[in-house]
């Protein structure tokens, strides 16, 4: 009898073969198998579904804001452009039905007027340019009040590069005399520098407590689903101990499993997230006035990147962890009864935590909670 | 080989405070059929888990070919497992996720086989146990008989020098039973393994060469057929 080490190359191949009967076995359970394997595909895919769109939420917030600057008015006098006419032009905010419109009035003062960003022509006097929610609603019932205070003609409509959301109200109307309106700037151009976004505290903890909330259930459902599965494993993985597979090669066969509904759940996620996206645009969330574009739903690529490694690598940790206390023998797997002291540290981390992040923004919080009570009055 | 293959003596084992094995011991010699009888309870399963070194003894020596197994690390005896030995129980054994051909492979895959080549072998096992037509079914699509018959073409796969069956036939009407025994003992001898079953059944213990009876955790070697 002798036990020779295997070589390098022969170990390499002997991990590639138990990862891959652990991804038989996560595969090949009949349809017993198959509904471990969805739930878990399931979870991690909500998992993944709810971080890809908390890093959307930046790139989301910055590309309203760009769109928003790029049509600006300039509030003072801008240099001169040669070959350009200038423009006339104010801001005008109004509301109906509870609803807020936010608009520009131009003067020409010849044919070479300077363009906004998602506008063919500029609007001469008597005529209007609409967002297609605008137009929308002025086509619809519930727009007939809405209709005398736009009698001008409409020439175009404002493309999605010239707002910041599918549902915004927004036009752009020609009228005589702007020069003389009050807030009325003459510009060569339209659009201001944008600023880069830098979020804010509170609103990244509210991102972080969001996404938090979200994951508990997620996390809640993957580890009962983890718990339901674990007497099929724990036979499954004795019988394999049975036929000769060492500790490791069961860890490793365990590890192969466990990385195959990470796999799925990434995938499941990465549609749950291209299926969300689509329908972003049909909401109207009144924290967003004028919804979102789905095509500004673009997470971080180098986030993606890390969920993309970080989902499989952890799902497969998760499972080596539930392995720790645990001899898988021939006939059946042993828990290590031994009684552990329950560490209270660890499970005072997140509590902690979120007391010690509110506490950071709370001072932020009462302050825009002042300016908001200030500004109602 | 001088001495036995394997070679159990002086074993003790307790679950708890219930004593299992009470002194127990056994010789194995190559190619022989040793048949462990013994009512229910009487310690002859956890005799036949100590030879194959799946548990430890609180006392006593288990040697195979004059290595102690209690001092081998859990990857040689899982190795032991792997190549040298092979195993029929009466319940549970087969993998239910695996189809029979890729549990008949499972031992060789496990030691590192490629896969066309441990299937090829599996194949020609599964024919040799007249169960080629259930090779591409999970074990919860085959009869109580064929599953036995494809654990029999596993224990055999990798050609052990020991196989142990643990009431083999324990789950299978009589007719089902025999055919099993029939093919386990057939095999054995064409491989030279030596066989340690585990029954409290006389027809199943013809099988063999000769008969342990093993009563409270005592054992005895009773007769030697010629």
């Amino acid at each position: 009898m002798t036990m020779l080490r295997l070589r390098p190359r022969r170990r390499l191949r002997q991990w590639w073969i138990d990862l891959m009967l652990g991804i038989r076995l996560a595969v090949g359970g009949g349809r017993a198998g198959w509904g471990r394997l969805a739930l878990t595909a399931v979870g991690v895919g909500l998992g993944v579904t709810v971080l890809l769109a908390a890093t959307s939420v930046s790139h989301m917030l910055q590309a309203r804001d760009d769109r928003g600057y790029a049509r600006a008015v300039p509030t003072s006098e801008s240099a001169k452009i040669p070959g350009v006419d200038p423009v006339y032009a104010a801001l005008r905010e109004t509301t109906f039905d509870d609803r807020d419109f936010e608009g520009v009035i131009v003067q020409k003062t010849g044919p070479n007027a300077p363009l906004p960003p998602g506008v063919d022509r500029l609007p001469d006097v008597g005529e209007v340019v609409l967002s297609p929610a605008l137009r929308q609603l002025l086509d619809s019932p519930e727009g007939e009040l809405l209709r005398p205070r736009f009698p001008e003609r409409v020439v175009g409509t404002v493309d999605p590069s010239g707002l910041t959301g599918p549902h915004e109200l927004f036009f752009y109307v020609g009228v005589p005399d702007v020069a003389g309106s009050s807030g009325s700037a003459v510009t060569y151009h339209f659009g201001r520098p944008s600023q880069p976004r830098y979020l804010d505290g509170l609103l990244w903890l509210l991102i972080a407590l969001g996404s938090v909330a979200l994951l508990m259930p997620v996390v809640v459902f993957v580890a009962t689903s983890t718990r339901l599965a674990a007497a099929a494993r724990d036979r499954r993985l004795a019988a394999l101990r049975l036929v000769g597979a060492d500790g490791e090669q069961v860890r490793r066969i365990a590890a192969g499993e466990a990385f195959v509904g990470a796999l799925v759940g990434l995938v499941v996620g990465v549609g749950l997230f291209a299926l969300g996206r689509a329908i972003v645009p049909t909401l109207d969330p009144p924290a967003l006035r004028g919804g979102i574009f789905a095509a500004d739903v673009r997470p971080d690529w180098t986030l993606v990147a890390l969920i993309l490694v970080v989902v499989p690598v952890l799902a497969v940790v998760i499972a080596m962890f539930s392995l720790r206390r645990v001899m898988i023998e021939p006939l059946g797997v042993v828990r290590r009864a031994r009684n552990q002291r329950r560490r209270l540290w660890w499970r005072l981390v997140p509590p902690v935590a979120g007391v010690a992040l509110l506490a950071s923004q709370g001072g932020r919080l009462s302050q825009k909670t002042r300016k908001k009570a200030s500004n109602c009055r | 080989m001088s001495g036995p293959l394997l070679e159990a003596m002086d074993l003790y084992k307790s679950f708890g405070p219930t004593p299992a094995l009470d002194g127990a011991g056994m010789s194995l010699w190559p190619g022989e059929v040793v048949a462990v009888m013994g009512p229910s309870g009487s310690g002859k399963s956890t005799l036949l888990h100590c030879l194959a070194g799946i548990l430890r003894p609180d006392s006593g020596t288990v040697s195979y070919n004059g290595t102690e197994l209690s001092a081998l690390s859990d990857v040689a005896r899982s190795e032991l497992r792997r190549t040298e030995f092979g195993f029929v129980f009466q319940f549970g054994q087969l993998v239910p996720e695996l189809t029979s051909l890729e549990n008949v492979a499972l031992p060789l895959r496990l030691g590192g086989m490629r896969r066309r080549e441990a299937e090829q072998a599996a194949t020609e096992w599964l024919e040799r146990l007249e169960v080629a037509d259930v090779a591409g079914k999970r074990p919860g699509e085959t009869s109580g008989g064929q599953g036995q018959r494809v654990a029999v073409a596993r224990a055999l796969v990798t050609r052990p020098k020991v196989v142990f069956a643990d009431e083999p036939t324990g789950a299978l009407d009589s007719l089902n039973g025999e055919r099993v025994m029939r093919l386990l003992v057939a095999a054995a001898k064409d491989t030279t393994a030596a066989v340690v079953l585990v029954t409290h059944e006389a027809r199943v213990a013809a099988y063999s060469d000769r008969e342990v009876v093993v009563r409270d955790g005592k054992s005895t070697q009773v007769e030697l057929i010629p």
